[in-house]
């Protein structure tokens, strides 16, 4: 299965050649002559679509929920983090008030 | 404020020798087109494939400004948003191919798509980049595409096979030749072999391996329990291995 995996990921890269006439000539246009028919295109869905993309939140917690297994690896480095450096700084502050009661 | 600018403008016209450079190339390609039957097949093969990888090349290039561009044609520069377009019409069109094996609708999408970026792109934050705008923008409406084909197809009608031949633009791979050869003949039966197969199981795999979808969205695109999806795409791989092995016996 790992060759297939490594022709499947060469195909990201690949791109199919338009048989007929330029397809940026079709677009570019299409894009000249836009009819209402065209503006109806920006419904509902799309305008949902939108929303969404431009909506930091949204694409925060999309990308937690879609890749569960990283955020967790990240929580879980700063919860050590965190828990090391409160051991340490309290070793410390020990060391201090210990070298305090001797003098 | 001036030197900002003044560097701008150097790249945007950087960028923009590069496309006249590219459309030469195209028309380049254009006349070699006409004398092919005059021309040996390998020797036309070998141009085709220099010219394209300066194609997919230069496309490379840009992914690195394409943010001025966007700028640009937020407010409304028509040549930056021409830009865009010469930029990512074949990516577009060959996402839309993939998922609706037909070479119609994957224009008739790719028109709609740039459409949509051209009435709506003086809304868009940037919060992702255009590249993953765009695609997502392809995928859902290859999807809504799909669910009316759906709709309206006769059931009892069997899948047509594909048979339409499409003309892949490779990118460079490495120097060995021969091994390059061979990967890209690989590729190309790949190719041949995820257009061949049924819906059920090409969209899974096309949105999981080619587009980066999690298998949640994935779910939520089409309809299906993540289980089934799954299930699916590793039957999808499945397939390929097994018609793969099939054609290198013979």
């Amino acid at each position: 299965m790992n060759n297939i995996d490594k022709y499947l990921k060469a195909t990201k890269n690949i791109l199919i050649k338009p048989q007929k006439s330029s397809i940026e000539d079709k677009i570019l246009s299409r894009i000249e002559n836009l009819s209402e028919e065209d503006k109806k295109l920006l419904d509902e869905k799309f305008l949902n679509f939108l929303r969404k993309s431009n909506s930091r939140i949204y694409l925060t917690i999309e990308k937690i929920i879609n890749n569960p297994g990283k955020f967790l690896l990240i929580l879980f480095f700063l919860i050590g983090f965190l828990g090391f450096s409160i051991y340490f700084i309290s070793l410390v502050l020990k060391k201090l008030s210990s070298s305090k009661n001797k003098s | 404020m001036n030197n900002k600018n003044s560097k701008e403008n150097n790249e945007i016209n950087i960028i923009e020798e590069r496309i006249k450079e590219n459309e030469n190339v195209n028309e380049n390609y254009k006349e070699d087109e006409d004398e092919k039957e005059n021309k040996v097949e390998g020797e036309n093969e070998d141009k085709y494939e220099d010219e394209s990888e300066d194609v997919i090349l230069k496309q490379k290039d840009f992914g690195f400004n394409d943010k001025q561009i966007v700028e640009k044609a937020k407010r409304g520069d028509k040549a930056a948003f021409e830009q865009l377009v010469k930029l990512y019409s074949k990516y577009v069109y060959t996402t839309a191919f993939f998922m609706m094996r037909d070479t119609h609708d994957a224009e008739d999408i790719s028109q709609e798509v740039f459409v949509k970026v051209y009435l709506s792109i003086s809304n868009f934050r940037g919060l992702s980049s255009f590249k993953t705008w765009i695609r997502k923008l392809t995928i859902n409406t290859c999807i809504d595409k799909l669910r009316i084909k759906a709709k309206t197809s006769d059931k009892k009608v069997g899948l047509e096979s594909f048979e339409d031949s499409f003309e892949i633009i490779f990118p460079s791979f490495n120097h060995n030749l021969e091994k390059n050869f061979l990967t890209r003949e690989t590729l190309k039966e790949v190719l041949d072999i995820i257009v061949q197969m049924d819906e059920s199981y090409r969209i899974p795999l096309i949105l999981r391996d080619l587009q980066d979808y999690s298998y949640r969205e994935i779910a939520s695109l089409i309809n299906k329990p993540i289980g089934t999806v799954k299930t699916n795409i590793h039957r999808a791989r499945k397939i390929i291995k097994e018609k793969l092995l099939q054609k290198n016996k013979h």
